[in-house]
């Protein structure tokens, strides 16, 4: 009863006081209801998430040259990799373009399979200065570097193959030795009596076809 | 040159400026980063500052500090603006507070009417209420013997008298009671007066020093009914500085300053331990208050997640009213060294400001009270100045 008689001793301050505080409280509550009309923002949600710094190609590895952090709304559901650091090292499994979100299924611990039960993967040990211009998806030959003569490449039609060449797979370089590149290649079955030779010495790549051309 | 300006680098690690101003700059800053690091994901934010190299650490790390430096700088000149919101002088933000500080005014000025009745015109009424029973229950010897039964039975009725009845329904019981002294020896009944008579003067007892404590309490509280603000930190202000002028006849806030000048520094020194806790309370408090606004506005931008920001602004709306009864109880410290300075120093000043030693009380707040009128008015009578010995 008091406070009743109270509230109507004061309606004019109470209604004021009512009033003013809508006013104080209204810049939260047209922030809140602007986001909850937006969908987009609504359903997302601003993440510290990993981007490609550049186009990457797939089966390529990420090192910290590729990639980079950036603050973007990412939906409810979709994956997105946290930090550099759980992106850098594995491969991508698909042809990203510049500043594409980096999802974890995107994103590879072993380097992507490309080969059937037609073929294999094999790994060549080449001069880091060869594999410079190397990229997933060329097509390569192979020159011994010391005879200047042997030339190992599976001609087009052998094998599954409709192109000259074997195709790069991957590129790994080696953590102890800088010189050193590990590539890996797919070798159809039909070819696979020359990896006896490329076993042994020292062999230059040959990029015969780039990707898309 | 070089001097001026080691002296402003010595003005900013004072302590004044350290705790009320750097310090909540110092949690200020890294919890709102830390909110809304949380909110778009620690994670990534950590594995980005590690990927940091020592040179980068340095540099960051001593923009941080300047920043934090810079905004402290800007908050140490808000502390008065802080300190008029909160004891209730100000209509900040565009005159929206006036609606709750007129409410205020006059939930303060109910509080202060309800203290002036009960401590200077209240007295106990239970000094009336023995003397009643002690006129009602007469003694005589010469009746009958009082049954060891009956006894035991009035000494329960005492027993069940509570002071929460009112003096006139325990009147009406003690009426009642006091029948029995017609009736059965005054000798028998000595136990039972006596247990009436300790409960009696225990209540008197207890009110009288309900109304003294709310007196000081009035006193300590609030300044005068003119002067009465929304808030109870703007009351208390308003005691001390009303305290000089109550007592002595001086305008506190113009003297103040002046009476600085005359403290020791030991007394100095205590005087501002209190005013720096009530400068950090009143600064946290401001900054839990624009905390918690600001993530209720940018929040849902980030992550819409009523919950988490929920709970975040009502975490900063709680340690707002936290340190605002920090403010209060700084400034209650703070009342009673000022008041001490005024009644310990202000000799010392009527000396300083070359007016003869007051002979009496009386004198004291007559010269007091011309030379405020001098220098609140610049309207005085002719005053007595003290002769310089030669």
């Amino acid at each position: 009863m008091r406070i009743l008689r109270l509230f109507f001793a004061n309606t004019f301050y109470f209604v004021t006081a009512i009033i003013c505080l809508a006013i104080v409280f209204s810049p939260i509550v047209a922030s809140w209801w602007l986001v909850y009309a937006r969908a987009d923002v609504k359903d997302g949600r601003m993440q510290w998430c990993v981007v490609a710094k550049r186009p990457l190609i797939k089966g390529l590895k990420l090192t910290e040259q590729n990639v980079d952090w950036t603050i973007r709304r990412v939906r409810k559901g979709d994956g997105f990799i946290p930090d550099t650091q759980s992106a850098i090292g594995k491969y991508a499994t698909i042809d990203l373009n510049e500043g594409e979100l980096l999802k974890p299924e995107y994103l590879s611990e072993f380097v992507p399979a490309k080969t059937d039960e037609t073929s294999a993967a094999i790994p060549v040990e080449v001069k880091s200065e060869h594999a410079a211009t190397l990229k997933p998806g060329m097509r390569l030959a192979f020159v011994q570097e010391q005879e200047k003569k042997s030339v190992m490449v599976p001609e087009a039609g052998s094998g599954q193959t409709t192109a000259s060449g074997f195709e790069l797979i991957s590129i790994t370089t080696s953590s102890k030795d800088a010189s050193a590149v590990t590539i890996i290649i797919s070798v159809s079955k039909s070819d696979l009596a020359k990896l006896q030779g490329l076993a042994v010495g020292q062999w230059r790549p040959v990029i015969l076809t780039s990707p898309g051309k | 040159m070089i001097d001026t300006l080691l002296g402003k680098v010595a003005g900013f690690l004072e302590k004044d400026f350290l705790f009320a101003s750097f310090l909540p700059a110092l949690i200020f800053l890294p919890a709102l980063v830390l909110t809304f690091a949380i909110a778009v994901g620690i994670r990534g934010v950590w594995a980005w500052i590690e990927s940091w190299s020592a040179m980068e650490k340095g540099v960051i790390i001593a923009v941080s500090a300047f920043a934090v430096v810079i905004f402290a700088y800007v908050i140490s000149s808000l502390r008065s603006s802080f300190a008029h919101f909160w004891s209730g002088h100000s209509n900040f933000p565009l005159y929206l507070t006036w609606p709750f500080l007129r409410l205020g005014e006059r939930y303060q000025r109910w509080r202060y009417t309800r203290l002036r009745e009960r401590g200077r015109f209240g007295r106990s009424e239970w000094d009336a209420a023995l003397k009643f029973f002690e006129q009602k229950a007469t003694y005589d010897k010469t009746k009958r013997p009082l049954p060891i039964i009956m006894k035991w039975y009035l000494l329960l009725r005492v027993g069940l008298l509570y002071k929460e009845a009112g003096t006139e329904t325990v009147k009406e019981r003690l009426s009642s009671l006091a029948g029995y002294w017609q009736q059965y020896s005054g000798e028998d009944l000595t136990d039972v007066f006596r247990t009436i008579k300790q409960k009696l003067l225990d209540w008197h007892q207890e009110t009288t020093m309900r109304h003294q404590s709310d007196t000081a309490a009035l006193d300590r509280r609030f300044g005068s009914y003119p002067t009465i603000k929304a808030t109870k930190l703007g009351n208390i202000i308003a005691s001390y500085d009303q305290y000089a002028a109550s007592r002595y006849k001086m305008e506190a806030q113009i003297f103040w300053s002046r009476l600085q000048k005359v403290i020791s520094t030991e007394f100095l020194a205590l005087i501002r331990e209190p005013r720096i806790l009530l400068d950090f309370a009143l600064t946290m408090a401001s900054l839990s208050l624009f905390y918690s606004f600001l993530i209720l506005i940018i929040g849902p931008w980030l992550w819409f997640n009523y919950w988490l920001w929920g709970i975040l602004a009502l975490i900063g709306f709680s340690v707002s009213f936290f340190f605002y009864k920090v403010c209060v109880s700084a400034a209650i410290q703070l009342g009673e060294m000022i008041r001490a300075s005024f009644d310990l120093f202000r000799l010392q000043l009527m000396t300083a400001l070359e007016r003869p030693h007051p002979p009496t009380f009386l004198k004291e707040q007559e010269q007091w009270e011309e030379f405020s009128q001098l220098v609140v008015y610049g309207t005085a009578k002719d005053f007595k100045i003290l002769e310089r010995k030669p």
